[in-house]
């Protein structure tokens, strides 16, 4: 091999990667020539320095101010995401059956806004919720009184109480409250809290016999919330025994909703169970 | 540390810590690659938050999938060519070998500056640096092996002079 393919092979050839008889040939050629070899000797001595000190470490104080910066923007898309993947795990059969309930309770409002005094039985939470939306509905009138199911009537037929419906109230103020379940987690979102909320949510963790983790299972400490921190997410593993009294302490919090646990959770030891904290300032 | 699938799928969970291991685990890299492709060590944070900021504003749209690593690289490598942070004049190569990398890599134009960057700083494969680089395989080669080429003479001159 003369002396300029060899000159070309120099990098394959201490990246070890020629096939054996080239890697061979630019050896012979490297000892045979002066200049080749002088060049084969500075790539190795260039390749040595870029390894060894070409390697610069962040900054200190670098993952602070980044993600502070993180902090001040919003993620575009977040909320869409946030619905389409809880839209993803909402059964068609169950949006059929919702989509059927708003269809009834618009047609129970309109009769409610002609017939004075006619209120509709107890309706399943989730068909409820829909008709606060529902309600105002254009078109809603045309609705024929045939389709209404049983009514009765409890107000005097002169009332003149508003034929609106009343807004649904949060769950939990009047209704049942959600039962605490072993096997099926919850997680609580802790809006309006104040920058105090996880030290509470620390000290019934203390009370409760449990730790505050992050998804890995690293304990984690609380911290006041603030502008710039605004939402914290952590988990809080308690014994299965003591799980119902951190359930009813949680709820014991205005206008808690909890909904499923279905996401990531940090690893748990026998008999424990796991909540998921998110607190909003 | 979780693997890049995981992580992906917390930062779309809304799992809050998840982007700031991302930028645990990639910082120095990126700030490595800003710095050598720069030569100056403010601009480069500079560039590297504002790399971390982009791969921020773009990571809902990830597929769970994605090398982290690799599309981290590529966003830096698409931001330090769009942005026209050239690495200034070749100081003199001296004693400290942080400043006789730079100068030794300000030799170089920035296309085998950024493959040499990627094979020889921070230790990617070729197939890798063809990857993030968007070139055929014989392409990056060929850039590695001329930026070596480049870099080593300029050493051995230095070296003369000194």
């Amino acid at each position: 091999m003369d002396s300029f393919f060899a000159r070309n092979r120099l990098s394959a050839y201490l990246d070890h990667t020629l096939p054996r008889s080239e890697a061979e040939a630019v050896a012979e050629a490297v000892a045979r020539d002066i200049s080749l070899s002088a060049d084969l000797r500075a790539m190795k001595r260039a390749l040595t320095l870029l390894s060894e000190s070409g390697q610069a470490p962040a900054p200190t104080g670098f993952h602070a101010r980044t993600m502070a910066s993180v902090a001040q923007r919003p993620v575009p898309g977040s909320q869409v995401a946030w619905l389409q993947r809880r839209l993803a795990r909402v059964p068609t059969e169950l949006i059929a059956v919702v989509g059927a309930a708003i269809i009834i309770m618009v047609a129970l409002n309109s009769k409610d806004s002609t017939d004075d005094g006619l209120e509709v039985q107890d309706a399943p939470a989730a068909a409820v919720q829909p008709i606060k939306n529902s309600a105002a509905a254009p078109g809603s009138k045309t609705a024929s009184p045939e389709s209404v199911p049983a009514l009765k009537s409890t107000a005097p037929p002169a009332s003149n109480e508003p034929k609106s419906r009343p807004a649904a109230k949060p769950r939990g103020a009047d209704s049942a409250p959600i039962a605490y379940d072993a096997a099926n987690p919850l997680a609580y979102r802790i809006l309006h809290g104040g920058d105090q909320v996880l030290y509470d949510i620390a000290t019934l963790a203390d009370e409760t016999g449990g730790r505050l983790v992050d998804v890995h299972g690293k304990l984690v400490s609380p911290h006041s919330l603030s502008e710039a921190r605004s939402f914290s997410q952590l988990y809080l593993i308690t014994h299965s025994d003591r799980a119902a009294n951190a359930h009813q302490r949680l709820m014991a919090r205005s206008g808690m909703d909890p909904y499923p646990l279905d996401g990531p959770k940090p690893p748990l030891d026998a008999g424990e169970v796991v909540f998921l904290i998110e607190a909003q300032l | 540390m979780p693997a890049s699938s995981n992580l992906i799928r917390q930062f779309h969970s809304g799992e809050p810590a998840a982007f700031g291991l991302l930028v645990s685990e990639h910082q120095d890299d990126v700030y490595t690659l800003c710095l050598r492709v720069i030569g100056d060590a403010e601009r480069a944070e500079a560039a590297a938050e504002t790399i971390f900021l982009t791969a921020h504003q773009a990571m809902h749209r990830l597929d769970p999938e994605t090398q982290l690593k690799q599309w981290i690289t590529q966003l830096a490598v698409s931001h330090l060519e769009s942005s026209d942070e050239s690495l200034e004049p070749a100081d003199q190569i001296g004693t400290d070998q942080s400043a006789t990398v730079n100068a030794m890599l300000g030799g170089l134009d920035m296309p085998f500056r950024l493959a040499v960057i990627l094979r020889d700083v921070l230790g990617l494969s070729e197939a890798e640096v063809a990857t993030i680089l968007d070139l055929p395989l014989g392409t990056a080669r060929s850039r590695i092996h001329r930026g070596r080429l480049t870099i080593s003479r300029s050493l051995v001159g230095s070296v003369e002079r000194v």
